[in-house]
């Protein structure tokens, strides 16, 4: 069964939050970067980094309001998705509950590491701000599922309604390889994972990650073809060479520097020689101007994105090479999709810019 | 524009000029003249004057509603109700011009210096 359908005035809620962002975005964020050329002259700078940017933005009141609307409508949003998955939560719990079996390994020993519960257990911002991050609320597959289409400005749609981006991503992953064994490396609730099916149907699929929530929730939607397996991606606990691909959809930005290199050095170990692996995920501010960089930059000052800066500042290139990965690439996915704002919170400007969905890929030799 | 755009704006002393933000606002942020010390602040207070007059509209709206309801011996489960595609596209139009009109004053281009 799928999540409760929200009460009126949730529904109203989310229509709300999406209308009230999506006017951010168009009236503020995108005229506040139209300006900046005209900011950096008048000012007498030509600034270099995103910081000297930024400080060109961090007093206008249009700016401040901006950041305000964003982590507001953020927070509630989350809140109101969970408010709303939660209205029904026995019954969908229950639904979980039965669901186990052939198709979802989970793992009631496995300790999750501090990094990843430390915000929650301190009383930090939680992972963009969602209340329990991703391992507190057991339906927080379904509340992922709501309030990541809700994030995309389409609550109404489902966050499934619109994989034309995955699929040309998979596609290009895969190339003329056909893998037949695929692992999707904190997977959540499967959002990937399942696109990796439907383009390589006759693939075996395996998407891991550390909540057995949304494994659980993910195994639900199915299609029970697909594994789910509790893991930690720095030390999986599969055998040498037992992939041909390894992807990751918006993982990278939500580790420490030290276990992203951990992760890189699993996934090398994992893959056969040949093998690929394949991230789709926030651009670096190296492929962005100073002004764009700065908006982009929000999420690590104010959604809760703990380890979005490390990442974004980072030589991730370097970092494949550094653990034996050769034939390093990456640049803008080329799929042209005008109604998609970008996965950044703040740094969309209401138009379509590829730069948004930015791809990754290395060879193990 | 709307009929409203003849109305004075609570902030500016130039009501003569379009009340307006990019068209669509009842209020402006276009003059030197501050009802509250900062320029912040004085947003804030456009919004919530905003915000209030759009919830009491609202009120009033859903007051006469189930007034002819309960006239009508007429009980409605709204939660039940799905909108028509017609209907969510006819709703989206009037959230969007309730989320200008709203957030209209934090939106508006900075004054120009007094």
């Amino acid at each position: 069964m799928p999540p409760a359908r929200p009460t009126h005035d949730q529904s109203a809620r989310l229509d709300f939050f999406e209308g009230a962002r999506s006017f951010t975005y168009r009236e503020i964020v995108a005229p506040l970067l139209a300006e900046y050329p005209a900011r950096a002259a008048a000012a007498g700078i030509s600034p270099s980094t995103k910081e000297e940017a930024g400080a060109l933005y961090t007093a206008d009141p249009r700016y401040l309001f901006a950041c305000g609307i964003q982590r507001n409508a953020q927070r509630m949003t989350w809140h109101t998705a969970a408010e709303s998955v939660h209205r029904d939560g026995d019954g969908l719990a229950g639904e979980l509950a039965t669901s186990a079996g052939p198709g979802l390994e989970l793992d009631p020993g496995l300790e999750l590491p501090a990094w990843y519960t430390r915000h929650t257990r301190e009383g930090r911002d939680d992972i963009h701000l969602v209340p329990g991050g991703y391992w507190g609320d057991q339906l927080i597959g379904a509340v992922y599922d709501r309030g990541g289409a809700a994030y995309r400005l389409a609550w109404r749609g489902g966050y499934d309604a619109r994989p034309g981006a995955l699929h040309a991503f998979v596609r290009y992953a895969a190339g003329a390889a056909n893998p037949a064994r695929v692992l999707d490396l904190g997977c959540s609730f499967g959002g990937l994972t399942r696109v990796v099916h439907a383009v390589l149907p006759d693939a075996q699929v395996t998407g891991i990650d550390l909540s057995a929530p949304a494994l659980t929730y993910a195994h639900h939607l199915g299609p029970d073809t697909i594994t789910y397996a509790q893991r930690d991606a720095e030390r999986t606990g599969y055998p040498d060479g037992s992939f041909d691909l390894v992807t990751a959809f918006l993982l990278l930005h939500e580790v420490p520097d030290d276990v992203r290199a951990s992760i890189m050095a699993e996934a090398f170990r994992l893959l056969v020689p040949g093998g690929l692996v394949a991230f789709l995920d926030i651009p670096p501010y190296s492929a962005l101007d100073p002004a764009r960089a700065w908006f982009e930059s929000f999420d690590g000052r104010g959604n809760g994105e703990n380890y979005w800066e490390c990442f974004l500042a980072s030589d991730f290139p370097e970092l494949l090479r550094s653990v034996g990965f050769v034939d390093v690439q990456d640049g803008a996915l080329d799929f042209d999709e005008p109604d998609y704002w970008g996965s950044s919170a703040l740094w969309r400007e209401g138009s379509f810019d590829p730069v948004h969905r930015w791809v990754t890929t290395a060879v193990k030799p | 524009m709307s009929e409203r755009a003849s109305e004075p704006s609570i902030l500016s002393e130039r009501a003569s000029e379009p009340s307006t933000v990019r068209g669509r606002g009842d209020v402006v942020i276009d003059g030197a003249y501050r009802s509250l010390p900062d320029e912040v602040s004085d947003r804030l207070l456009a919004l919530c004057t905003a915000l209030a007059a759009e919830v009491w509209t609202t009120r009033d709206r859903l007051r006469l509603v189930e007034s002819a309801l309960a006239r009508s011996d007429v009980t409605l489960d709204i939660d039940g109700v799905r909108d028509t595609p017609e209907q969510l596209d006819a709703m989206r139009v009037d959230r969007d011009a309730f989320v200008a009109r709203v957030l209209g004053p934090i939106a508006a281009p900075a004054p120009p210096p007094a």
